[in-house]
């Protein structure tokens, strides 16, 4: 498509409050977004049915104030790619959902029609196990050639992304926000990590805000970018059982990872299970339903704790790893439950830590490592 | 005609000498002080006048001219009031005594002619004591406190009229014993380490804060009993000497918050973390000493650590880098001594219950919490440790730990050890060790050296970390009667550097 009517598809996306929906109604009365550009008046505009007062007046100030060279200008200026929805480029994963963004804002490298996405979700409080099996999964999906999307947030979202770099592979966020927004500003530096492997992608025109209705409906871009969608950890209620219906909804896969029954963090993902989505005890759960994309591995390291060689420990240690093993203790819960003197337990504990025997957590807590 | 008595002043902790000039003249009646007095030596005026009155003396109808020398330093409180008395009263031939210039006098008077007690006495009268004076008239109030020293006939007066009549021969005042000192005196408030339920893992790390003089940072959650570890503190810390008991006696005498004993246990101060910068250091408009010079010789506790305000906290670096404090005024500067041992506490977290699922804290939150108290202060405080709360069994089925006076044993042995090691070098513990001491003392066996190794390469330690460890180790290894530093005391060490551990924030 030629560079000028581009313009008119961005100018038209980046009108506030659009969205997709009205984005095609709007185009499908005057033809095309440079029509609409020329010819609309508000009064069209009220006619269309979903058109209010608010977008139209909003229409109207863009026409005004907003030049769309600029809004090509302003793909140039902060690197971007934009793809509209009939270009080669646009996931053809993406263009089968009911309601495909329009405009996709592009930072980085990735070709979408020759990956293979798999969309990794969860609660923004994960407990340590739901980040640790979220980046187990992500590396080992990213060692078998996998692309994670995920949506940046905090929690798991973070850990599928650097569990995905860890792997070596491609990762693409897609952001509730401008694509030039950082949110949360805490993962600055996953952000420019992804951009650098990866994609940094969005509906949304740059500089604008990560307000909490974006996230619904950013989230159907994550499920619909990708084959299946992994939920690792959520409660009762949130953002990834969204995606999770999104998913259900686009005919897509949805896996849950299962937990604890007594922790509130894997009481949306047991649910899920219940239900009867595909239960992930290990990478393979996820790869198993792909046979196109790579040969099931012939065997995997398992995630399940392994047994401690004890030939290696001395007397001190063998008793602070049986310890250990019946869960996570403070060190003076340690201290009593062993004979020996604060000094000699905390020498202990260093050492086992450099062996990487256990792990030193928050609150002077141990765990076994 | 004119009278020189001796009185006495304070500069900082330390007693200066001051000649009281009374000159009574003939000329048109006033009454005068000069030698730069402060608003309430000017007043001097009316308390003499009528102090006079009241105890059946005149007030001489004449030129007065008051002289307090040395005349270009400034002179504070009312505690010349007696001196200038005495002077007035023997310019106008109201009192004859030929041994005047034998006595020192200081004390504030009352409109009746009562004396009052004033600030700061003990450290004038080991002043007067070491310049060869041989006696001084305090108010009774003070005279027990004066009585410590040694070598000086000390007088207690109740007013005016004993002072005259003590000189004049007609009825002497009652010379002061003089009083003995016993180290550990008055140390009711200090809990013991038995009373402490639990929380053994950071007694442990007391016992080496206090062994080496280490400063130390307790993290916990509310309720998990920091404060009451830190008062502790001064139950396990070696006695006072005789001289730090004095030193710390001048400083609260200074102060006015001396009863009448001599202080003979570390004090224990924590100021709130309103506080001001002048009220910590020292200064303000009278020139007290701040709570870094109150808590000299014994413990200065900040509690809520980062909510102290940042320039409270860098007003904090001199002392805590150099053992003393100066306090700058118009006319001079003054030098406190404060040298002190600092517990800082705080919550791991804004919210306080870090590491847990409680924890509502957002990561940009928790950073922004620990970057209050990172910079050149975090720097002195050698250890950290983390707490957590007391668990319901752990405080009503644990046993009793050991008592304090037993971990002070071990405490006092590691200081001597201290001490012997020092000699030459000006230092009295492991903390104050510079670079090349370190050097020297602090080389541990080849084990140690590859733990040390291994736990900044594996365990992401900074390389702030680096001297504190082999200081701490230095400490343990003291502590366990090992002249070399081996491999666990440099394991153990480790364990005291949590800040530095990369998962705070993740």
């Amino acid at each position: 498509m030629a560079n000028c009517k581009r313009m008119y598809a961005l100018w038209l996306n980046a009108i506030e409050g659009i969205g997709a929906k009205r984005y095609f109604d709007i185009c499908l009365k005057f033809g095309s977004p440079e029509a609409a550009y020329r010819n609309a008046t508000k009064e069209d505009l009220l006619a269309i049915p979903n058109v209010g007062e608010k977008l139209a007046s909003a229409f109207m100030d863009a026409k005004a104030n907003l030049s769309p060279e600029s809004t090509l200008e302003s793909l140039s200026k902060h690197g971007a790619k934009a793809i509209l929805l009939d270009d080669e480029e646009y996931p053809m994963l993406l263009r089968e959902i009911a309601d495909p963004p329009p405009v996709l804002y592009v930072l980085g490298d990735i070709d979408f029609n020759a990956i293979k996405p798999i969309a990794m979700v969860g609660t923004r409080r994960p407990t340590r196990y739901g980040r640790e099996v979220a980046h187990h999964l992500a590396k080992e999906l990213a060692e078998a050639g996998v692309t994670v999307v995920s949506g940046m947030a905090r929690g798991i979202d973070a850990c599928s992304h650097a569990g995905a770099l860890a792997g070596g592979g491609k990762t693409i966020a897609v952001l509730g926000c401008g694509v030039n927004v950082v949110y949360p500003k805490e993962n600055a530096r996953l952000y420019e990590e992804i951009r650098q492997n990866g994609a940094v992608i969005s509906d949304y025109h740059f500089d604008v805000a990560p307000l909490g209705n974006h996230f619904p409906a950013r989230n159907r871009i994550i499920s619909g970018l990708s084959r299946g969608t992994v939920v690792v950890e959520s409660q009762d209620k949130g953002g990834s059982l969204i995606t999770a219906d999104f998913a259900m909804d686009q005919g897509r896969d949805v896996f849950a990872v299962p937990g604890n029954i007594t922790s509130p963090t894997s009481v949306g993902t047991n649910a899920l299970i219940e239900d009867g989505v595909k239960m992930v005890l290990r990478t393979a759960s996820i790869l198993e339903e792909y046979p196109d994309w790579c040969a099931p591995k012939v065997k995997e390291p398992t995630m399940v704790q392994q047994k401690i060689n004890y030939a290696h420990l001395d007397e001190d240690e063998i008793r602070v790893v049986k310890l250990l093993k019946e869960g996570d203790l403070h060190f003076d819960a340690i201290l009593t439950k062993c004979a020996m003197t604060s000094g000699e337990l905390g020498a202990v504990l260093t050492i086992m830590e450099l062996k990487g025997i256990i792990k030193q957590l928050p609150g002077r807590m141990y765990c076994i490592g | 005609m004119l009278a020189k008595i001796k009185g006495y002043g304070l500069y900082g902790i330390k007693g200066y000498p001051v000649t009281v000039e009374v000159d009574v003249a003939n000329g048109l009646p006033m009454f005068d002080i000069v030698g730069l007095p402060d608003a309430s030596v000017k007043e001097s005026r009316e308390r003499v006048r009528s102090a006079l009155r009241n105890s059946g003396f005149e007030m001489p109808n004449a030129r007065i001219t008051v002289n307090l020398a040395p005349a270009d330093i400034k002179k504070e409180g009312a505690l010349y009031d007696l001196p200038i008395a005495i002077g007035l009263l023997t310019a106008s031939g109201q009192l004859n005594c030929d041994s005047i210039s034998d006595y020192i006098f200081v004390g504030e008077l009352s409109l009746d002619g009562s004396l009052r007690g004033v600030a700061g006495v003990l450290p004038m009268v080991i002043d007067a004591r070491q310049h060869g004076e041989t006696a001084v008239l305090l108010p009774k109030a003070n005279a027990p406190e004066g009585a410590y020293v040694e070598g000086i006939a000390v007088y207690g007066a109740e007013d005016l009229n004993g002072v005259v009549d003590h000189l004049n021969g007609r009825s002497i005042l009652h010379k002061e014993e003089v009083r003995a000192w016993q180290p550990g005196m008055n140390g009711a408030m200090v809990p013991d380490f038995a009373d402490i339920r639990g929380q053994e893992g950071a007694k442990r790390a007391m016992e080496i804060a206090a062994a080496g003089g280490h400063n130390i940072l307790l993290i916990g959650p509310p309720g998990a009993g920091k404060t009451m570890l830190a008062r502790s503190l001064c139950g396990i810390l070696p006695e006072l000497s005789f001289e730090e008991a004095l030193e710390v006696t001048k400083i609260h005498s200074v102060n006015g918050t001396l009863q009448d004993e001599i202080i003979s246990s570390r004090p224990f101060r924590s100021p709130h973390h309103s506080v001001s910068a002048a009220a910590l250091t020292g200064g303000g408009m009278k020139v007290k000493p701040g709570e870094v010079s109150l808590a000299h010789c014994g413990v200065l506790f900040l509690d809520e650590f980062p909510e102290f305000r940042r320039d409270v906290l860098e007003a904090l670096r001199q002392p805590v880098e150099d053992g003393f404090v100066t306090v700058t005024r118009v006319m001079a500067s003054v030098t406190y001594p404060a040298s002190f041992m600092l517990v800082a506490s705080m919550n791991p977290c804004p919210c306080g219950h870090y590491g847990t699922d409680q924890c509502r804290c957002t990561p940009l939150q928790i950073q922004r919490y620990l970057g209050r108290i990172s910079g050149p202060l975090l720097d002195r405080i050698d250890m950290h440790v983390e707490m957590n709360p007391v668990s319901f069994h752990e405080m009503t089925a644990a046993p009793k730990g050991e008592p304090s006076y037993v971990i002070k044993e071990r405490v006092d042995a590691a200081r001597m050890i201290q001490m012997n090691r020092f000699s030459d070098l000006g230092i009295y513990s492991n903390s104050q060790m510079d670079a090349k001491a370190i050097e020297m003392h602090c080389k541990p066996d080849a084990l140690g050296e590859r733990i040390l190794k291994q736990a900044f390469d594996g365990m992401n330690l900074s390389a702030r970390a680096y001297t504190r460890i082999l200081k701490v180790a230095r400490t343990i290894a003291d502590l366990a009667g090992s002249k070399q530093i081996l491999g666990t005391h440099i394991a153990e060490a480790v364990q005291y550097r949590s800040l530095d551990r990369k998962y705070w924030g993740v």
